[in-house]
């Protein structure tokens, strides 16, 4: 008995661990604090509860708690669903909305971690079992538990990483000029803006930038137009943006180069620092939804069409 | 559930009466430059929309 609560909270504490390392408030600002924290650190204990008690209740020959696992896989996917749905609710109070791909992932990346906290503690649980079962004392069990906990979390969070753009693209600045009414970055017609007064301010304040796609997939994968917000979002919440409700002229615009694939996006920022935006968007995340993979027809050849 | 027009011109700014004929768009005269942007202006304020200029004469529109 004693050996069984040793093994359930090594699982439990190690789970727990596993969801706090997972918890950041990053660049994207999410989750909030303290709310979001809260209730994601709560629901990431009841993940670790559920991967902990698998083995033990087997072991008892409990096989009717072994399908709490089937009810906690739909306990997560509720997670998802109210991740999806409160972003969904929150989008229209935003200037320059996330967009419903961005959400998606976002989402989808709160169920996964849940299910990696269960994994973490189901595998420190196992590793204890087999150290009892082998014959070591509880102490030893622990320790080798905990190793193996370490040891499944750096290796989860390292295929849980995400690719950003920045290996997908190179971010280069990009020149911007009006032709009579007709916003131009690098040559691209963007918009037509007539009143003089905003193209003033897009002359004086505006950052535009070129994002040159390294290969093939890339292209298609920044043509996304759910990738495109998330990197119109994500830029616009790092650098603020000059922009009121009653002000469409100064929405964030990203336009696609349908020649060479390449993505152009101009801004008009609170803080004029072109360093910074070019870092915001190497930043940001390749969403997985959007991701592409083209060439395979084509023998693996993954040039950027001529 | 919020429900409006979109995508559509909501206005005509325009010096020239008689480039005009009556249509489903409101057309507003003004008769110098300065006075068609500031009408064009303070009617992108009002609706919410953007000025878009075309061949001399303003479009409101909202996207």
């Amino acid at each position: 008995m004693e050996q069984m609560f040793c093994n359930v909270v090594t699982a439990v504490i190690m789970g727990i661990l596993a969801r706090i390392h997972m918890m950041r408030v990053d660049s994207r600002q999410y989750p909030t604090c303290p709310q979001g924290v809260l209730s994601h650190l709560t629901l990431g204990a009841i993940a670790a509860f559920l991967g902990s008690l698998a083995l033990p209740s087997l072991a008892e020959k409990e096989f009717g708690a072994v399908t709490f696992l089937a009810l906690a896989a739909q306990q997560f996917r509720d997670v998802r669903n109210m991740e999806r749905e409160s972003l969904d609710n929150m989008e229209q109070t935003e200037l320059v909305p996330r967009g419903t791909a961005y959400i998606e992932d976002i989402a989808k990346a709160f169920e996964a971690r849940n299910y990696m906290v269960i994994i973490t503690s189901l595998s420190v649980s196992i590793t204890i079992f087999i150290f009892q079962a082998a014959g070591y004392d509880s102490k030893t069990g622990i320790i080798g538990g905990t190793a193996v906990g370490i040891a499944v979390i750096y290796i989860l969070k390292k295929a849980l990483q995400r690719t950003k753009i920045e290996e997908i693209a190179e971010i280069k600045p990009a020149r911007l000029e009006f032709e009579g009414s007709l916003l131009k970055i690098n040559d691209l017609a963007i918009m037509n803006i007539g009143l003089s007064s905003s193209k003033n301010i897009y002359l004086n304040n505006a950052l535009a930038v070129e994002i040159i796609p390294r290969n093939g997939s890339a292209a298609i994968t920044l043509s996304n137009l759910g990738q495109r917000q998330a990197i119109q979002h994500n830029a616009s919440i790092q650098m603020g943006i000059r922009k009121d409700v009653d002000e469409p002229d100064f929405f964030p615009v990203i336009r696609r180069n349908h020649e060479s694939g390449n993505i152009v996006f101009a801004l008009i920022p609170m803080h004029n620092d072109m360093d910074l935006l070019i870092k915001t968007i190497k930043e940001t995340p390749v969403l997985e939804s959007a991701k592409r993979k083209t060439g395979i027809l084509r023998g693996g050849d993954d040039s950027k069409w001529k | 559930m919020e429900v409006g027009l979109k995508d559509q011109i909501i206005a005509i700014v325009s010096n020239d009466s008689n480039s005009f004929y009556a249509g489903a768009v409101p057309v507003f005269f003004a008769e110098d430059e300065k006075k068609k942007e500031e009408l064009a202006l303070l009617l992108a304020k009002i609706t919410n929309s953007m000025a878009h200029r075309i061949n001399g004469i303003y479009l409101i529109v909202k996207h």
